[in-house]
């Protein structure tokens, strides 16, 4: 198990909420004990992708006239967690492939009728940036739309064996109202310093699919969630079986751990 | 429109009785006839396909031009523009035939090229050829009556009667003095013949004709209502001497020149603005801020407009490299005598190749490029682009538009061909990327940069797994509550069975066409809109092949409760095996089952789906388009993915010139001939 080291630990930052001035002394040991348990699960994921738009639909007289429109490559990045000792990370799959998104394709309006892009994409290569900084040469392993979740593997085993949550193998959802933290990661121009923050569990969504919903400070998908007694709840993900229109709307969510550990196992993470 | 004013002026002067207006008219009538007679037959719409270099390749579009015919060899004089980068020529001559031709040379700074019909390849090889004649530009006046032939938007060959507006026009500096062509300040020579006949796209490189057949001009660019054509007498000189070496010997001494300064009322000749370091009038020691007054014994005209500045400009061009020539002028009020070295004029832009393993477009420098770059010398390879995602944009650090190149693996470039001598090295086929040491030069400060280039292959693109997602093996519409009401369901929303999937579990369960899903598992479909159908599909998705699902169904006025199994979804289209050619540039995919129900094709159809055609690559020059069906080519049966890959691989070792391509699509079948050209590696 790598140590967080000390740098980071300094850097951490927290935001506590809601009022996060008035988080009790029980609520700040969690967050810091947690942040400096799983610091070396959060990783930087970082992709270049290829992405080609392609139309899914079209009025007859539009066809011939729009056959290609040119691919374009596409570098994203995105703070991930690490649920596997031998390298497999899990990362909000439209925080690292935008194109997803448009993968049921969004219509537009012209004078001869409307018209629905869509868009393929293909990843050129993955690395996944540990605690430390180093760079790891990663591919995507799986992603999946209906959770909105990639899972990516490095490519060489690591050298040592690194630190992850550790997925339950059962889980209910949390209490309503149950205070939760979050913990994930910044990016390069922070110095990958580790974030923490408080929020609560509101209910659950069932459609599409099984995700919990979030109150409190909004963060970026890819951070971990864990219930006051530092169970791992999930993943923060955009919901990608909504309505393309909708998506951006319903915001984070978190896909719950139990949705994580079959996809994981698919991969070839320990049960 | 132009021309019919032209037309219904010369009427009404000939309706008005006048003699004079009689006269005009008949003269306009007989010019017209001549006209037709002389130039008409050796009118030739010229059809060309160009290649410019665009994200790492050869990208390839197609034009449309005009010329005509000037000697009986089948010399055909056009514009640059029209022809100078084509690499494929189809002409149709007067009488609607159609051959093809061949580029002779082609000259950026005049805007004209010539090319050479294939007349073998006529119906009747030794029929005569019409061969259009030239008059004498330079005695044309302002008010001349003119005549613009062309194919106007590439349609049938046409003429159009206008007036001489200007015999030396040029692009103001409102304009920018004129615009960049491949490089050439366009109007840094020529001063176009301005005219009223009415051109349009198209017309360009087609002839501007006096009314005795006579070509004057060479049209090239449209200003509002105005033509601007080459003057005929710079044409016909370019043209001889392209038809003769296949390009234009030009001189230079390494200085420009600009107006006379408002406040140098007192001054004469031109204004020196820039003098090359090490050009010959830098060695000869010219200095910006002097004038000049004459060129080798021709005076200057006192240039106090940009009108003036091609006069001189013409005399350094036409000078010959090798000689050297007196300049006089002034400096301080100092008279001032330079002799001065003509050299040869290099074309400002190189040669640009693609080189695919590289996924670079790259250019040769000239002494000209170097110049404008600063540089020491034209040694060195300039990457004009790049493809997304290819070795050289993937190196670390990736090479970038006008970097120069210098060295490969130690070893230097100073051309185009040690980059191909490099490319020969390797070999024909390459599974992995040779990881090459790259050192190159980048901006007007020369960094020196080195990067590795991993050339020979693309990254694989990753093949990520997908998760098991439930189906239930039909096809919906979501039914809103207007819907609802008008199919007189009690339900507000729902979705409707529009297809069932043959032995799917809908099918399976007892769901029919037409029935109006409206409870999943229980719970009410939260579906309104259109859009909303993806809620309901996503929430089958989520759920593990082999569970069930409990669906509360309408039908008719009835209403029955459904238990149908999931199934694992089958593969996608988007899953199938594809093969993506980047010779032939269409990428096609497996028949899945999916593509067969959405098509209605037969369980026994072999063939693969177009899925992806590069725009003017050669499959879409040829006809090939998104959502074909290749059937075989050159005879052989495409069954999938690997066999279109097999056989396309075979052609490209052959390097075949014709490929045929037998296609469905909809209902109709089609052969189409793909033709495409070999690149570098």
């Amino acid at each position: 198990m790598k140590t967080l080291p000390l740098p980071s630990l300094l850097a951490i930052s927290f935001a506590l909420s809601p009022a996060a001035g008035a988080a009790d002394q029980a609520t700040k040991d969690l967050a810091a004990g947690l942040a400096a348990k799983h610091g070396d699960a959060l990783v930087t994921v970082e992709a270049t992708l290829e992405i080609q738009p392609k139309i899914l639909e079209a009025p007859e007289a539009l066809k011939g006239q729009i056959q290609g429109i040119p691919k374009t490559e596409q570098k994203t990045s995105s703070q991930g967690v690490v649920i596997d000792p031998s390298g497999i990370v899990a990362v909000p799959l439209a925080a690292i492939n935008p194109a997803v998104v448009m993968a049921a394709g969004i219509e537009q309006a012209t004078p001869l009728g409307p018209i629905k892009i869509g868009a393929d994409s293909k990843f050129l290569s993955v690395t996944v940036i540990d605690a430390e900084g180093g760079e790891h040469e990663a591919e995507v392993a799986l992603q999946d739309q209906g959770t909105g979740l990639a899972l990516v593997k490095l490519s060489e085993p690591p050298a040592g064996v690194w630190g992850a949550v550790a997925l339950p193998a059962e889980a209910g959802a949390p209490a309503p109202f149950g205070q939760l933290v979050q913990i994930g990661r910044l990016g390069a121009i922070f110095e990958r310093s580790i974030t923490v923050r408080t929020s609560r569990f509101v209910q659950e969504l069932r459609v599409p699919g099984l995700f919990y919903e979030l109150a409190g400070t909004a963060s970026a998908p890819g951070f971990a969630a864990f219930d006051s007694s530092s169970n791992f709840l999930g993943l923060g993900v955009l919901p990608l079986g909504l309505p393309p229109q909708e998506i951006a709307s319903a915001g984070v969510v978190l896909l719950p751990a139990s949705r994580i550990a079959p996809l994981a196992e698919k991969v070839g993470a320990a049960k | 429109m132009k021309a019919p004013t032209a037309l219904i002026f010369a009427t009404l002067l000939a309706a008005s009785g006048s003699p004079a207006g009689a006269r005009e008219a008949d003269t306009a009538g007989a010019a017209i006839d001549r006209v037709k007679a002389k130039i008409l037959p050796a009118l030739v719409r010229i059809e060309v396909l160009m290649e410019d270099g665009k994200g790492g390749r050869m990208v390839k579009s197609r034009g449309f031009g005009s010329g005509a015919i000037i000697t009986p060899q089948g010399h055909v004089l056009t514009n640059h523009h029209v022809a100078g980068r084509g690499t494929r020529f189809r002409c149709t001559l007067a009488t609607r035939e159609e051959i093809p031709a061949k580029l002779v040379g082609t000259d950026v700074l005049s805007d004209l090229c010539v090319i050479q019909l294939d007349l073998a390849a006529r119906r009747d090889p030794e029929a005569p050829v019409p061969v259009a004649e030239f008059g004498d530009s330079s005695t044309l006046k302002v008010g001349d009556q003119v005549f613009a032939l062309g194919s106007p938007a590439a349609l049938s060959q046409s003429v159009t009667l206008g007036i001489v507006a200007n015999t030396a026009m040029i692009a103001p500096k409102l304009m920018g003095g004129g615009f960049m062509l491949d490089g050439e300040r366009v109007g840094e020579l020529v001063r176009w013949i301005g005219h009223d006949a009415v051109i349009f796209g198209g017309n360009s490189g087609g002839p501007l004709v006096d009314s005795e057949g006579l070509i004057i001009g060479i049209n090239e660019v449209g200003i509002g209502s105005l033509g601007g054509a080459i003057p005929g007498d710079l044409a016909q000189a370019v043209a001889r001497e392209l038809i003769e070496s296949g390009s234009v010997t030009r001189g230079w001494i390494g200085l420009e020149i600009q107006p006379l300064l408002r406040a140098m009322k007192d001054r004469s000749g031109a204004l020196v603005a820039s003098v090359f370091p090490g050009s010959p009038a830098d060695r000869a020691g010219v200095r910006p801020g002097d004038f000049i007054h004459s060129f080798g014994g021709e005076a200057i005209p006192d240039s106090r407009s940009p009108e003036d500045l091609p006069v001189f400009n013409a005399l350094v061009l036409n000078s010959k490299p090798g000689t050297s020539v007196e300049l006089a002028g002034e400096r301080d009020g100092e008279p001032m005598r330079w002799a001065v070295d003509v050299i040869a004029r290099s074309p400002t832009r190189g040669f640009e190749r693609e080189y695919v393993r590289w996924g670079i477009t790259a250019r040769e420098l000239t002494p000209m490029s170097a110049i404008e770059m600063k540089r020491p010398d034209d040694r060195g390879v300039q990457v004009h682009t790049l493809r997304a995602g290819g070795p050289a944009a993937q190196a670390k650090p990736p090479l970038r538009p006008n970097d120069i190149i210098t060295a490969i693996g130690g070893e230097e470039i100073g051309s185009l061909a040690d980059l191909e001598a490099f490319n020969a090295s390797l070999p024909e086929e390459m599974d992995e990327p040779r990881a090459t040491l790259v050192e190159f030069e980048r901006g007007l400060a020369r960094e020196k940069l080195v990067t590795l280039v991993k050339v020979g292959s693309e990254p694989r693109p990753q093949d990520p797994l997908t998760a098991d997602r439930g189906w239930l093996g039909a096809s919906f519409q979501v039914v809103g509550s207007d819907l609802a009401a008008a199919l007189g369901l009690e339900t507000k929303n729902g979705v409707r069975i529009t297809r069932l999937a043959t032995g799917g579990p809908a099918a399976e369960a007892g769901l029919r066409e037409g029935d109006v899903i409206t409870k999943l598992d229980g719970r009410v479909l939260p579906v309104k809109r259109p859009e909303d159908l993806r809620i309901f599909t996503e929430s089958l998705a989520a759920r593990q092949p082999g569970t069930e699902v409990t669906l509360e169904v309408a039908r008719g006025s009835g209403t029955l409760t459904v238990v149908a199994g999931l199934l694992a979804r089958p593969q996608d289209e988007d899953d199938a095996a594809e093969w993506e050619d980047p010779h032939f540039e269409f990428t096609a995919r497996d028949l899945t089952q999916a593509t067969r129900d959405a098509a209605r094709l037969p369980a026994d159809l072999q063939a693969v789906r177009v899925v992806k055609v590069v725009p003017n690559g050669w499959a879409s020059l040829a006809g090939l388009r998104g959502g074909d069906l290749i059937l075989s080519i050159d005879g052989h049966g495409i069954a999938d993915a690997t066999e279109l890959e097999r056989v396309l691989k075979t052609l490209k070792k052959e390097r075949s010139e014709r490929t045929v391509f037998f296609v469905q699509r909809g209902a109709r079948h089609a052969f189409y001939e793909v033709e495409p050209s070999w690149p570098q590696r």
